[in-house]
């Protein structure tokens, strides 16, 4: 085995693209980059903590069961792929109308339960956010 | 700080696979299984399910009222990679409430995507987020 030890990766060409080879079949490749996961949080909306997270600054609570998350460093648009979980016993979590996504934060996500009814998500909610950085 | 600059990684014993050390600095984690390979944002309410912005998607697919599918640029190596996805409304009031969402797993080139509302009927959503992990082919 070989280990190759740096603490920074960089394209050459381009220094935000790295070609990776990432199929089973040992041929495919991906980018490195543009499959990384840019922000991602465990919080709770009972304190409104942020448990863990990379990339996440804050969570703002909006009213019961509604928040937002803010990035530290912000996406190069709006258009960033953030999904979420929370919850059990048939509760959900869908994107909500009420602050609309930037490329600085989520925009509004709210939690409810099987009776449909605004519910503030805890002990845990999960979210992961995919897109390119500013 | 030492930077490695290069275009492309690719293992030395097996070309898709490198390993990396992990926050703790004891165990490791693979560096290929850990990348997303497929996100997308889309507008289901858009003529063809327009996208925003995607990566590894060659294509959109409006199947039905709240039923779409993603087409992959690059397949994945079987149908059973993971997808998850969240919905919902920028304008509307409230609209985010009285929603849900399921990816199925139609191929190793595509996925579908189903949202409702709690009726539970197939609706359509201006926000519709998925992001997708497994093997590549």
């Amino acid at each position: 085995m070989s280990t190759l030890r740096t603490n920074a990766l960089e394209g050459v060409d381009a220094k935000n693209s790295i070609t990776i080879v990432a199929g089973a079949g040992n041929i495919t490749t991906t980018n490195v980059q543009e499959g990384l996961c840019k922000a991602w949080t465990v919080c709770d909306m009972g304190d409104n903590a942020l448990d863990d997270s990379s990339n996440v600054s804050s969570l703002t609570d909006e009213s019961t069961g509604r928040f937002y998350l803010t990035f530290t460093n912000s996406f190069s648009s709006v258009s960033h792929a953030d999904v979420a979980m929370f919850g059990s016993n048939g509760a959900h979590i869908a994107y909500s109308g009420n602050t609309d996504k930037t490329s600085s934060i989520t925009g509004s996500l709210i939690c409810s339960n099987t009776s449909n009814s605004a519910v503030d998500g805890s002990p845990f909610i999960n979210v992961t956010s995919h897109g390119d950085l500013a | 700080m030492a930077t490695l600059k290069t275009n492309t990684l690719t293992g030395t014993s097996t070309a898709g696979s490198i390993a990396v050390t992990g926050e703790g600095n004891s165990t490791t984690t693979n560096l290929q299984q850990g990348l997303c390979k497929c996100w997308v944002n889309f507008n289901g309410t858009a003529t063809d399910a327009a996208s925003r912005d995607t990566f590894n998607v060659s294509g959109m697919t409006d199947s039905a009222t709240g039923n779409y599918v993603v087409s992959f640029s690059n397949n994945m190596g079987n149908a059973n990679f993971s997808g998850v996805a969240v919905q919902g409304n920028n304008d509307a009031t409230n609209a985010g409430v009285n929603a849900t969402s399921a990816v199925g797993h139609t191929a190793s080139s595509a996925s579908g995507i189903e949202t409702s509302n709690l009726d539970p009927a197939s609706t359509d959503f201006q926000q519709i987020s998925a992001v997708y992990h497994g093997d590549l082919a």
